[in-house]
């Protein structure tokens, strides 16, 4: 009898001690998660309370390092218009074309992006020809290379090509795949059964067909996944359009933001600043918070599938 | 309806293994030929060597004089239900029958219709041949109420209706079917095999079907073609696959029980034929093998099948019953006698208890007789 108290005893400790290093392994847990959100969320939140403070304020909070002056207390909601309307050398004007500009490169670059990424993928995964092995490993190799590697070769080529301050330079490429996503379309199309690939060949397809109506759509999370990277890359991208764009009626918004800068580098106006960056985010976010699901999704597939 | 001719086809892989070898075969029009053989015989590749889905490296194939040995499956007319469906995961039951009509559109068809601004007035009736064509197949099945539905949200029999519909609504010269029936349970697969079997006829059109269960092959085929190693064991209608197999391979691959093979040596003396299975000896006046055993005693297989062993029967052995199998309309009954075992199938009544010893005989005239070695080749 009391051998048995002794046991339950000793299985109510043990589960006790279980029970209380699970409270503290989730304590830590939380306190961990806590800070890493800080960590990512405070330059966010520091932009926000700095895009609509007054300009001395905004000095003082930024240059000065004054913390206390972060917060606002009288909040100057017109910052984003006139930081809008302030953007390129033409009131409003450089805005809306920055803003046209980055709608037509990124929407052309998400395009050729996914359209291009998946064909190659579906090749390489699918069709069986000699060299297939090779010329994915010479795909994998140039994910090898820096981008700076590459970058005046290739400003080289295209001002010989008399594409320099057009939008060519940034949209042309994306029709000939990424490296990345097509290696992330082959890992998931190698996972389709052949089976499926078979009855569209007997149902009289041919390999565009079944590349358009079968695997296009069957590769949604991954599609998900390359569209919203490339369009967050693209849409934030500012060496390219820097490099590639020099008029004003060229720019995107990424680059238009760089007029608030002065002549030695300098940011005259960071409330204003932040303003204009804070508005160009808001695709991104509305993006990621539309597309989260499929996103994260396609992510988890990713990651089993290759 | 179309004509299907093999000529020593054969398919050797890149690797050197040879799946398929010298297959002969003719198939008629309206013809329901079934593939059968172990895993492993080649009759899936001899299947997708029909659909174009495997290239033939040697011999010719036609279909409907035209040889088809470069022709991609696109171009040979066929529909081919696969094992596990192969439906569309994204389409619906609808779509999924569709998808192969769409394709038959005429791209320069099209184009002049574009120009000619009849486009829409042709697609539209063209969208609304397809929609009857898929709704009197759908009903043919009886999946209509199914149209609307994704693939996973149907059960086997039902996605199995679809992949036969999807092939069905094209009409093609060929039907192929690999195994359609090998992922439904017991019932299903014989109700659905009633079913084929009746649309076969109803359609009269070519079908090509691929299984390893000899029973849905003997129950399903107008012919039978047999297959090991890549090779054709025997071409015949389902009865005389049974009643005269070509070697011991088929003979013991037709027929469940399968049947009783028993080694030894055939002598003939008196117009009595005497085969010895160590000292179990079984007797009977068979003048078909009188001209066998001419010069001395003939080693050789004697296969017999399970109800030409007659049990409780005078004039035969005495044996030992092992076991019983009660089937409901038949009983299986396992024997023993000098060494010997055999397979008996009898009338659910016989009054047969395990243990108990019983006289069994063998009728010699419709047992069959085999070469005792590795082709093991009918002798008689």
């Amino acid at each position: 009898m009391s051998d048995n108290t002794g046991a339950t005893n000793m299985k109510f400790d043990s589960v006790r001690a279980g029970a209380v290093g699970g409270q503290l392994t989730r304590t830590l847990s939380f306190v961990a998660l806590v800070c890493g959100t800080a960590i990512i969320v405070f330059p966010l939140l520091w932009m926000v309370l700095v895009s609509v403070l007054t300009p001395d304020r905004a000095q003082a909070a930024t240059v000065s390092g004054d913390l206390t002056k972060l917060f606002p207390n009288d909040p100057q909601w017109n910052n984003f218009s006139d930081a809008l309307s302030q953007m390129g050398s033409v009131r409003w004007k450089g805005f809306f074309d920055a803003l046209a500009n980055s709608i037509v490169v990124t929407t052309l670059v998400v395009t050729g992006t996914v359209l291009s990424s998946s064909l190659v993928g579906f090749a390489l995964a699918r069709i069986r020809f000699r060299g297939n092995n090779a010329l994915f490993l010479l795909m994998l190799g140039t994910m090898m290379l820096p981008g700076q590697v590459t970058m005046i070769p290739l400003f080289l080529l295209f001002r010989n090509l008399g594409w320099v301050d057009t939008i060519l330079p940034l949209v042309v490429p994306a029709f000939f795949g990424s490296a990345f996503f097509i290696f992330m379309y082959r890992q998931f199309i190698a996972q389709v059964p052949e089976a499926l690939v078979e009855a569209a060949k007997v149902d009289g397809w041919g390999w565009f067909g079944i590349w358009w109506h079968v695997m296009l759509p069957l590769c949604r999370p991954v599609t998900a996944i390359c569209a919203v990277f490339t369009f967050i890359f693209t849409w934030n991208d500012f060496l390219a359009p820097l490099i590639y764009l020099h008029s004003d009626e060229q720019a995107t918004l990424a680059v238009a933001l760089n007029s608030f800068r002065n002549q030695y580098g300098g940011v005259n106006k960071v409330n204003l600043l932040m303003a204009a960056s804070l508005v160009t985010m808001i695709p991104c976010i509305l993006l990621f918070l539309v597309a989260q699901r499929q996103f994260i999704e396609g992510l988890g597939k990713g990651a089993v599938k290759g | 309806m179309a004509t299907i001719s093999l000529d020593r086809v054969g398919k050797i892989y890149p690797g050197g293994v040879r799946a398929v070898e010298g297959v002969d075969l003719r198939i008629a029009h309206g013809e329901f030929i079934v593939l059968v053989g172990p895993s492993g015989c080649g009759k899936s590749t001899l299947l997708r060597m029909i659909a174009g889905l495997e290239t033939i490296t040697e011999g010719v194939m036609k279909i409907d004089d035209l040889v088809v040995n470069e022709l991609p499956p696109q171009a040979r007319d066929i529909a081919m239900v696969f094992q596990n469906y192969a439906l569309y995961p994204h389409m619906n039951v609808h779509d999924n029958m569709a998808f192969g009509l769409l394709r038959r559109r005429k791209f320069p068809s099209r184009l002049q219709s574009i120009f000619s601004g009849s486009y829409n007035s042709g697609r539209k009736t063209e969208r609304q041949e397809i929609n009857r064509k898929v709704t009197a197949a759908a009903a043919t099945l009886g999946i209509k109420q199914l149209l609307g539905r994704r693939p996973a949200a149907l059960s086997g029999g039902q996605r199995q209706r679809v992949a036969l519909g999807r092939a069905l609504v094209r009409e093609p010269k060929v039907f192929l079917l690999d195994e359609p029936l090998s992922n439904l349970d017991a019932k299903l697969r014989v109700e659905m095999r009633a079913e084929l079997r009746m649309l076969h006829r109803r359609l009269g059109v070519t079908m090509v079907y691929v299984t390893h269960d000899q029973e849905e092959a003997m129950s399903l085929g107008d012919r039978v073609v047999v297959l090991k190693d890549g090779l054709v064991q025997q071409i015949a209608a389902p009865q005389e696959m049974y009643s005269m197999p070509a070697n011991r391979f088929v003979a013991e691959f037709v027929g469940t029980p399968t049947m009783n093979m028993l080694e030894g040596t055939l002598s003939i003396e008196d117009n009595c034929a005497t085969f010895a299975a160590k000292s179990l000896q079984i007797q009977g006046a068979v003048d078909a093998w009188k001209s066998l055993a001419q010069s001395g005693p003939l080693s050789a297989v004697l296969g017999i099948r399970p109800e030409h062993v007659l049990l409780n029967a005078a004039g035969g052995f005495a044996a030992t019953v092992e076991a019983v199998e009660h089937y409901g309309d038949r009983m299986d009954v396992v024997v023993q006698a000098l060494g010997q075992r055999l397979v008996a199938r009898c009338g659910p009544d016989a009054s047969i208890h395990e243990g108990s010893t019983i006289g069994v005989a063998v009728d010699l005239t419709r047992a069959h007789l085999f070469q005792n070695n590795q082709a093991g080749m009918r002798i008689g």
